[in-house]
């Protein structure tokens, strides 16, 4: 229907997910939609629920964010940082706080994707384009 | 007062749709996505 490049099915046993990746644009601005499927419905982690499970974004220092918005309160889900389904280093923020940590994504899970330096230079090169094609007014 | 962070948020990197079972194909939203 939407026409997007859809690629081969993956498990990741440990997520409790079997899933596939649809891809729109190209290159490193790719961006992709995962399509998720828990290998046991009565299991956690439940990547079926809510349908619209999580938003990812390109971070460029994984550990020290985590560290740091630890420290500010922000709650992360078990697990800390692993390899999620494309190989990339992640951690997810918590939809829901808690006492220990008041701050997390209210109601909706984030997760943060180690960006590689290929993707860290086209976002500098995007923002210098930027930065001169639409100079800031005072 | 401005924050300052150790880290940049750069982009957009996916979304996650998750799906009981695809209710028209079971081949992870090929029918609607592909």
């Amino acid at each position: 229907m939407l026409g997007l490049t859809l690629g081969e099915p993956f498990v990741l046993e440990t997520e409790n997910v079997k899933g596939s990746i649809a891809t729109l644009g190209s290159g490193i601005n790719a961006v992709e939609i995962d399509l998720l499927q828990p290998l046991d419905a009565g299991a956690k982690p439940a990547p079926h629920l809510p349908p619209l499970n999580h938003v990812a974004f390109w971070v460029d220092n994984l550990p020290q964010a985590v560290e740091w918005l630890s420290a500010q309160g922000v709650r992360f889900t078990p697990g800390g940082i692993r390899a999620g389904a494309n190989g990339r280093q992640m951690a997810f923020i918590h939809p829901r706080a808690d006492e220990a940590f008041p701050l997390a994504g209210e109601g909706v899970m984030i997760e943060l994707v180690q960006a590689s330096p290929e993707v860290m230079a086209a976002y500098a090169t995007i923002a210098a384009a930027a930065a001169w094609a639409l100079p800031r007014t005072a | 007062m401005p924050v300052s962070r150790p880290f940049r948020i750069l982009g957009l990197h996916h979304i996650a749709i998750g799906m009981a079972i695809c209710p028209d194909c079971n081949v992870f939203g090929a029918k609607c996505w592909g």
